[in-house]
């Protein structure tokens, strides 16, 4: 059997470790670098270019080159979320036959597991190149608040990459498995994970070898990427404002822009004040111009302020979720490049009266986590265990529109509820169960999952037939749906493949078109 | 069924007092074997089963020799510390565990027996109080619950199995984990708990111990095996593949193995069958590489089903139950699907069968042990019996004067021939 490795598959940067003699290590790219872009992009010539090399020819070739598709990936083309980054990305958003949300670059339409997948075979082609041995098996991460279209999405860019996922495990919780538990003391850890793309916290339990994850909570759009897009377009007003020049339907200068944004926001977090320099940003009849601009650390803290408190929303509901206040966590844990950021660092002490832990760094112990995990399932080591918990609530939609939930938020996996249900109509012989999984009481504000029929029913009045419908979850995470008649024992059940995920012969189909490019290096 | 009988009482691992010489007792060659069996790790419950001697007989010597101060036991150490207790800081559990007798031990999966024992054990006794579940006091604090779920999980939660073979094992983890969960959660309410403990002080104290016999009885008939898709060789790979053991306790297990195997094969060869089948299971447990003990496994199972289905059949007293005759019907077709082409079992399986009117079955063996032994007259006649009874009088006929042909001396042939022509 191969080696195993664990993948921290970010919105903007990706991670690959493994285990090696009982220790987590990072395995870095050809370049040296430990993280790798998580970006994908076709070069004007047609070849495909990963990581790094996609990065540095972005600026050139931005609407070809594809980032940040964790956003979209799992989701519905309707949705505010996949809207909101239409608004904003300069690549194509295109809707998808599974009513998903899908990519075009240069003239060709990718699905979101598909330009995942590319990046999870880059990270798998890291691995190997580093082992000198074929990878096949890796346990992924994801957010904590993804919901099960986004973690099958997912899985299926594993499968795409030619990996078999062990398990999807969140990214909080590989944290804090990195954070180095089997201690034998017990405490509550807060991880605060503010990502390029997604935010999350999370309240965790060890002791005695046992990860519980008591609660979590987050948003999965929001991320430092908000924070490259607010410092931008501050960028962009002012030198409207002082140059008379609107760059903002110019794609070259916008990516040029982002760039040094990200940039600028990085230097922030240990200078006081830093210079946003492009030359030659633009040409007016007085011939070239540059943009040159300072900005203080001040400004930046005035353009996201609000976006760094609305964590702290989340963060105050994780922590009344898991029956706890501030006080009773013992250590917190800051997860993601964004978090090296001072104004969310003084957040987060605030809030937890408490300075956060700094140790290992901040961008790699999600994928050391992950390799962790990889490794005790793969070796069956009995040291450590993960108790996790299925972080939005499952249930179905009832007729008046409501949402019922059967497995409330933060249940331990594996589990199982049953619920009877009933007839609304007399004579009704047939039933559709929708399976919707969200916190709001209304069915259409959560996410549907899937939908079913159970037919047959005997006629009776309204109310009379016992109708038993089952979720169960099981322990790598896949939702199934029972639905019983009790009267004539009649019994549907489905696999929830949700809408906006991949049917798994378009995966095998994708798999097989890949092979195409599998063209020896 | 198999019956546990007083075995409760024997708890606790007897072993030799260090300060005598063996050599100094007078002792028959068998109670010698018993003696040389106590090792300080085999419970008294367990050397009733493998010292190839009637259990009656091994308590007596094992009572004889602790009031002369041969052997003492050790009660701290539970009955079933043959089960690796791998529940950190549960108390043993008094109740012994008799799985080698328990045809739902696979040692073809991935889990080893004894842990396949303690699951069962636990997924059967799932309606116990929550307190009883998480092994704690009643008075526990929330502290005591929580570790005793961790540690309870580290045990039971199906990710310790990862993609291992578990057979019906999977479903079982999975139930006794949401029960834990369901234990924890209720526990760690404030709320839930006084509830719980209002109830339960409604209730009289638990009963001390459910005769094991009846929880097994209760469970017993949905269970059904799965089919396997591995080879044995297939799954032994995997097996050795998963559970690495350290070379020392290898060791150690194939030392034990070797006695249970020496103690199987004693009594095997004094044809006691039913005390030879669960040592050799024993020996197959704590050696599953060894294909010498496999091979010989199977024919002494089958010899131990065999064994128990003809006293079942015994009517020395006059008569046999029909449900009697249906369960040595079912051990004889376990036999056959050791020995299918053993004549005599067939035929035995036939005569059954004809007895308690399972027609179909009657006439399947009949033909199959003609078939097998085509100059047996014995066989013949059992076939005409099966087909009279089908109302086929004709063929019966043709089969019975095959069979006075065949042993012209016959006299149940020639009764049975008369029977035929009135």
């Amino acid at each position: 059997m191969g080696r195993v490795i664990g993948i921290d598959l970010g919105t903007t940067n990706s991670c690959v470790a493994m285990v090696d003699q009982g220790k987590p290590i990072v395995i870095p790219n050809t370049g040296g670098y430990k993280t790798t872009p998580s970006m994908f992009a076709i070069s004007p010539d047609g070849k495909r270019l990963v990581g790094h090399l996609s990065k540095r020819q972005a600026i050139t070739n931005p609407a070809n080159t594809l980032y940040a598709a964790k956003r979209l990936i799992g989701r519905r083309f309707d949705s505010p979320e996949v809207q909101k980054a239409m608004s904003l990305c300069p690549f194509h958003i295109v809707r998808g036959e599974n009513d998903d949300a899908r990519l075009e670059i240069a003239g060709k339409v990718f699905t979101c597991p598909e330009v995942m997948g590319v990046i999870v075979r880059e990270m798998k082609r890291v691995a190997e190149e580093y082992l000198g041995e074929p990878v096949t098996q890796a346990v992924i991460t994801v957010p904590a608040y993804f919901n099960d279209s986004q973690r099958q999405s997912t899985k299926d860019a594993g499968k795409i990459a030619g990996l078999e996922v062990l398990r999807i495990i969140n990214e909080p919780t590989a944290a804090a498995l990195a954070y180095g538990v089997g201690e034998e003391q017990e405490e509550k850890i807060a991880v605060y994970d503010l990502g390029g793309g997604t935010f999350d916290i999370s309240i965790l339990e060890l002791g005695s070898g046992v990860v519980e994850v008591l609660a979590t909570a987050g948003d999965t759009f929001l991320g430092g990427e908000d924070f490259d897009r607010r410092l931008v377009a501050h960028v962009l007003k002012e030198f409207h404002e002082t140059d008379g020049i609107d760059l903002s339907n110019d794609l070259m200068a916008l990516q040029r822009l982002k760039d040094a944004c990200e940039k600028a926001k990085c230097d922030l977090s240990s200078l006081s004040v830093t210079e946003i320099n492009l030359p030659f940003i633009a040409n007016d009849e007085s011939g070239a111009r540059h943009l040159n601009m300072e900005v203080t650390r001040e400004t930046l803290e005035e353009l996201v302020g609000d976006i760094v408190h609305s964590t702290m929303d989340a963060v105050q509901q994780c922590v009344t979720d898991a029956g706890l206040t501030p006080a009773d966590i013992d250590q917190v844990v800051l997860v993601g490049g964004q978090t090296r950021m001072p104004l969310v660092q003084q957040c987060v002490t605030n809030f937890f009266k408490k300075a956060p832990h700094k140790g290992v760094n901040a961008d790699e112990v999600v994928a050391m986590g992950a390799a962790i995990q990889a490794d005790i399932l793969a070796s069956h080591d009995d040291s450590l265990l993960l108790l996790d918990v299925t972080p939005l609530s499952l249930g179905i939609g009832t007729f008046d529109g409501q949402f019922a939930a059967l497995i409330p938020r933060n249940s331990t996996v594996p589990t199982r509820k049953s619920h009877m249900f009933t007839t609304t109509r007399d004579d009704q012989t047939a039933v559709k169960i929708r399976v919707l999984q969200g916190e709001s009481t209304i069915s259409d504000e959560n996410h549907l999952l899937g939908e079913f029929v159970l037919t047959e029913i005997p006629r009776a009045k309204a109310g009379e037939p016992e109708i038993e419908v089952s979720f169960e979850i099981d322990s790598d995470g896949i939702v199934n749906v029972f639905a019983r008649d009790v009267a004539t024992e009649r019994e549907q059940s489905i696999t929830v493949n949700a809408a906006g995920t991949l049917s798994d012969d378009e995966v095998a189909q994708i798999i097989k078109e890949n092979e195409e490019y599998e063209l020896p290096q | 069924m198999h019956s546990v009988g007083d075995s409760e009482q024997r708890r606790g691992i007897p072993r030799l007092v260090s300060s005598l010489d063996p050599t100094k007792l007078q002792l028959s060659p068998e109670e010698g074997f018993l003696l040389s069996r106590i090792d300080g790790q085999t419970s008294w419950t367990l050397l009733r089963q493998i010292a190839g001697l009637a259990p009656e007989a091994v308590d007596r010597c094992i009572e004889r020799w602790l009031s002369e101060g041969v052997v003492e036991v050790d009660e701290s150490k539970s009955a079933d510390a043959e089960v690796p207790s791998t529940v950190e800081g549960g108390k043993a559990d008094a109740k012994p565990v008799d799985y080698m007798s328990d045809p739902r031990i696979d040692t073809a999966l991935d889990i080893a027996p004894e842990l396949q024992a303690q699951i069962l054990e636990f997924s059967e006794s799932l309606d116990r109080s929550y307190f009883e579940l998480l092994d704690v006091p009643r008075d526990a604090d929330a502290k005591q619950i929580k570790r005793a779920y961790f540690s309870l999980s580290k045990v039971y939660h199906p990710d310790r199995y990862f993609r291992a073979n578990l057979g019906e094992y999977t479903l079982r983890l999975e139930q006794i984990f949401r029960k834990l969960v369901e234990a924890y959660e209720l526990l760690s309410d404030p709320n839930t708990r006084a509830e719980i403990e209002r109830t339960m002080g409604a209730m009289p104290e638990p009963e001390p111990e459910p005769a094991a016999a009846e929880s097994e009885a209760a469970a017993a008939p949905e269970r059904k095996l799965p089919p396997r898709k591995l080879t044995k060789r297939q799954t032994l790979e995997r097996l050795r593949r998963h559970f690495r053991l350290p070379p020392q306790i290898l060791a150690e297990r194939k030392l034990r193995a070797s006695h249970f195997y020496d103690a199987a094969m004693v009594a095997a060869k004094r044809e006691r069958w039913h005390e030879a089948a669960p040592s050799l299971r024993l020996a197959i447990a704590f050696d599953p590489w060894n294909d010498e003990y496999r091979k010989r496994f199977s024919d002494i199972l089958s010899r131990n089903y065999e064994h128990r289905a003809i006293k079942l059949l015994d009517d020395s007293d006059g008569s046999v139950d029909p449900s009697d005759k249906l369960e040595a019907l079912r051990l004889l077709e376990e036999v056959l699907i050791h020995r299918p082409a053993d004549p005599e079992v067939n035929n035995r399986a036939a005569r059954v069968a004809l007895e308690i009117d399972e027609l179909e079955r009657a006439m399947e063996y009949a033909e199959a042990a003609c078939e097998l032994c085509p100059d047996s007259a014995e066989m013949r006649l059992t076939l005409a019996r099966v087909l009279r009874r089908d109302g086929r009088r004709e063929k019966a006929g043709s089969v019975l004067k095959e069979a006075a042909r065949l042993d012209p001396e016959n006299e149940e042939v020639q009764r049975e021939l008369q029977k035929l022509r009135r």
